[in-house]
């Protein structure tokens, strides 16, 4: 993913069909109702992909929004993260699901190490790192 | 959704029943935060909302999440390619973070930059829920606008929360949305509460389904674009038949349920659930779990949509889940239109004042113009026909040539309309215009008159029916009456405008009071000052329930009258019709 794109090329479907395709390779003029009726398209083939989720990055950020632009970086990251584990860490930075910061560093190290999720990990640890000051690992039920 | 076990099953209703007429609606299906990411990774939803973040850390802890475990979960939904906003809101604020001894607007703008710096494309603020305590306190109302206003300032889209109702009062919901009218702004509301009142299971909207013609008006007198588009009975029925009929096959192609054709029935022209003989919500909780149990996904459905014939659901069913892979509506603000995405990249808000911004089309606006029911005066003449034909057979009124002036000081002179009887057969009160003459005759006769009826074609105008009926009379008295009812006595020395007695509230006048008049006319011819008839009125707005409607009869007179038209002379005969 060497070109940059930004607002010019938005929307991307339309201004950028040859850039999209869906998790499984194919691309949107290949998902049609008759593949479907043919049983030839997955739920996968309509999965957004991490490169799809940073051409987005790159188009929010040109438009002036970086936060944007860095949630759906973050949210590349997550787009091979099985769902079981999404929930998982969702859970353990839930207020008292953790009784220090040991589980959430675990959790950062697994999505830094298994996912090579960078941007995740570091977000992980920085909630960490505050729950651990503001008291948040308290026990609550 | 009034039962959360149901959410499966609602969630497919609403994207089977979203791909009926046109393709691009995104919707959500608000559940438990990990359902609702189950639901939307099997392609039912394009979108997720109530996300709610707080103003302050314990407020937080309260609704057992923290801006780190929300902010992972903003990134989650992005990480499945659907759409996300937040919620927050003044309310929410008063009730959770009353401790924290800081202002309502202090910690709502507490959340909104939370929102931004997490990287979520949008809110749904402005009070929400919190809606009504927030309306109780002074500034409370201006608190709900300035959320917005912090909510556009940080460029998030903005649902804003006028949708949940603030009050009971009907005045004050009004003038809650009045600024956001006048201001011409892009955000009028959140949207439309599509369903009744009493189907909402938070709070009801502040424009709910009982509203709907009111909306569709106000979208037309401020020209205001809230979305929607007027469409006449028959195609909404007809999209309703198909999207009931498309969700029954999808049911019964996936083994989940045989909807009968007095339960579709029944959903076809319901308002609300009320008037449905459909599932129970018990029996909804059983289909909701078989489709989870189950693992149907959305391609499941496009192909039992397709295989049963509705080719153009699947198709638009289809488009849906394919926006996703893009992920072009992601970004803010985005909506779909006529099959493209627009969004606030492509479409940025430049509003900054009133003239400024989204301005209708003329396309757009003659849509909005288009409201149901709409009175014309072919519908006018039409309903006076049909009357004519039911009601007012018993009266006939022969022309006998040019009216005289009178000579018997006892005649009164009835001077009635160019279209009394001839194009117009009742007053505004529903009276028969028969019914109507013969109250007058016998009241002039009771009086001690002798009652005259001409027709008068030079004008229309009740003065000068009086006036010119007057000018006939032996007595120098006369009545001038419309086929509307409004009436006057009137006597041949006098101003135009300055009559004896006038008779303008149609609508609330009875055969009694015509007859009083009658009367009272009768004793005028006789010299006496008898006592004026009062009708008696309780405020009743005729003018917004009959104005158009008189408007439309009025031009039927106007359209009759011929400049310099002699008066006729009517010969009346009543007979008596088999009711």
């Amino acid at each position: 993913m060497s070109e940059k794109l930004g607002v010019a090329d938005y929307p991307l479907a339309e201004k950028r069909p040859d850039l999209v395709k869906g998790k499984g390779g194919k691309p949107l003029a290949a998902i049609t109702l008759d593949a479907v009726n043919r049983g030839e398209v997955s739920m996968n083939d309509l999965s957004i992909t991490a490169e799809a989720l940073m051409r987005q990055a790159q188009v929010a950020r040109e438009a002036g929004r970086a936060t944007l632009a860095a949630n759906f970086e973050r949210a590349g990251e997550l787009c091979d993260v099985p769902q079981d584990e999404i929930m998982r860490i969702y859970e353990l930075l839930r207020p008292g699901r953790a009784r220090d910061k040991g589980p959430l560093l675990e959790a950062a190290k697994t999505l830094r190490e298994t996912y090579g999720a960078e941007r995740m990990a570091a977000f992980v640890e920085e909630a960490a790192a505050v729950y651990e000051r503001r008291g948040l690992f308290r026990f609550r039920f | 959704m009034r039962v959360s076990r149901n959410a499966w099953a609602n969630a497919v209703a609403c994207c089977v029943g979203a791909s009926v007429g046109r393709a691009g609606t995104l919707f959500q299906c608000a559940s438990e935060e990990a359902e609702e990411l189950r639901i939307g990774m099997a392609g039912f939803t394009s979108y997720a909302e109530t996300v709610s973040v707080y103003g302050t850390e314990r407020a937080f802890i309260d609704g057992d999440d923290t801006p780190w475990s929300k902010a992972f979960l903003a990134t989650a939904y992005a990480s499945r390619g659907i759409k996300m906003r937040c919620t927050s809101g003044a309310g929410s604020e008063l009730l959770m973070g009353f401790h924290e001894k800081k202002s309502l607007l202090y910690l709502e703008a507490r959340c909104l930059c939370l929102q931004r710096a997490m990287g979520v494309q949008g809110t749904q603020n402005g009070g929400i829920d919190g809606a009504p305590v927030t309306a109780t306190v002074p500034g409370g109302i201006r608190e709900l606008m300035a959320e917005n206003l912090i909510a556009v300032w940080l460029d998030l889209e903005c649902a804003s929360g006028n949708d949940a109702r603030s009050t009971e009062s009907e005045i004050r919901v009004g003038a809650k949305i009045l600024p956001y009218l006048i201001g011409g702004s892009d955000l009028i509301c959140s949207g439309f509460g599509s369903i009744l009142k009493y189907d909402n299971s938070f709070n009801p909207s502040l424009l709910n389904g009982e509203e709907l013609e009111d909306y569709l008006v106000l979208q037309r007198d401020f020209e205001a674009d809230g979305g929607l588009t007027p469409i006449g009975e028959e195609r909404a029925l007809d999209l309703r038949i198909r999207a009931v009929d498309a969700i029954s096959a999808v049911f019964e192609a996936l083994a989940l349920g045989a909807p009968s054709r007095e339960m579709k029935e029944s959903v076809v022209v319901a308002s609300g659930s009320e008037e449905t003989a459909s599932y129970t919500p018990g029996e909804v909780a059983r289909i909701s779990e078989a489709i989870r149990e189950r693992k149907i996904t959305v391609l499941d459905v496009i192909r039992a949509l397709d295989a049963r014939g509705f080719h153009e659901e699947a198709e638009n069913l289809l488009y849906v889940v394919k926006l996703r892979i893009s992920g072009d509506y992601l970004q803010t603000s985005a909506v779909v239109r006529n099959g493209r995405v627009v969004s606030a990249v492509n479409d940025p808000n430049d509003y900054v004042g009133p003239g400024t911004g989204y301005r209708l089309s003329e396309e757009r606006r003659a849509a909005i113009a288009g409201i149901r029911d709409v009175l014309d005066q072919s519908t006018v003449m039409s309903q006076e026909a049909e009357f004519a034909r039911h009601v007012a057979q018993g009266l006939a009124l022969r022309g006998m040539g040019p009216a005289t002036v009178g000579t018997d000081p006892r005649e009164v002179v009835i001077g009635v309309s160019p279209a009394f009887g001839l194009q117009l057969f009742r007053t505004l009160s529903g009276i028969p215009v028969d019914d109507l003459l013969k109250a007058l005759i016998k009241g002039i006769e009771e009086g001690g008159g002798v009652p005259r009826v001409v027709r008068l074609r030079h004008t229309a105008d009740t003065s000068f029916l009086g006036l010119s009926a007057a000018r006939l009379a032996g007595s120098r008295v006369g009545i001038g009456i419309q086929a509307k009812g409004t009436a006057v006595i009137h006597h041949a020395e006098r101003l135009p405008h300055n009559n004896l007695e006038l008779f303008s509230n149609a609508p609330i006048t009875t055969l009694k009071h015509y007859e009083m008049l009658g009367y009272n006319a009768a004793r005028h011819a006789q010299g006496e000052i008898p006592e004026p008839v009062v009708v008696p009125q309780r405020g009743e707005a005729l003018g917004s329930r009959y104005h158009a409607r008189v408007a439309l009869i009025y031009a039927i007179e106007t359209g009759l009258t011929v400049d310099g038209a002699e008066p006729e002379e009517l010969a009346v005969s009543f007979e008596e019709v088999a009711a």
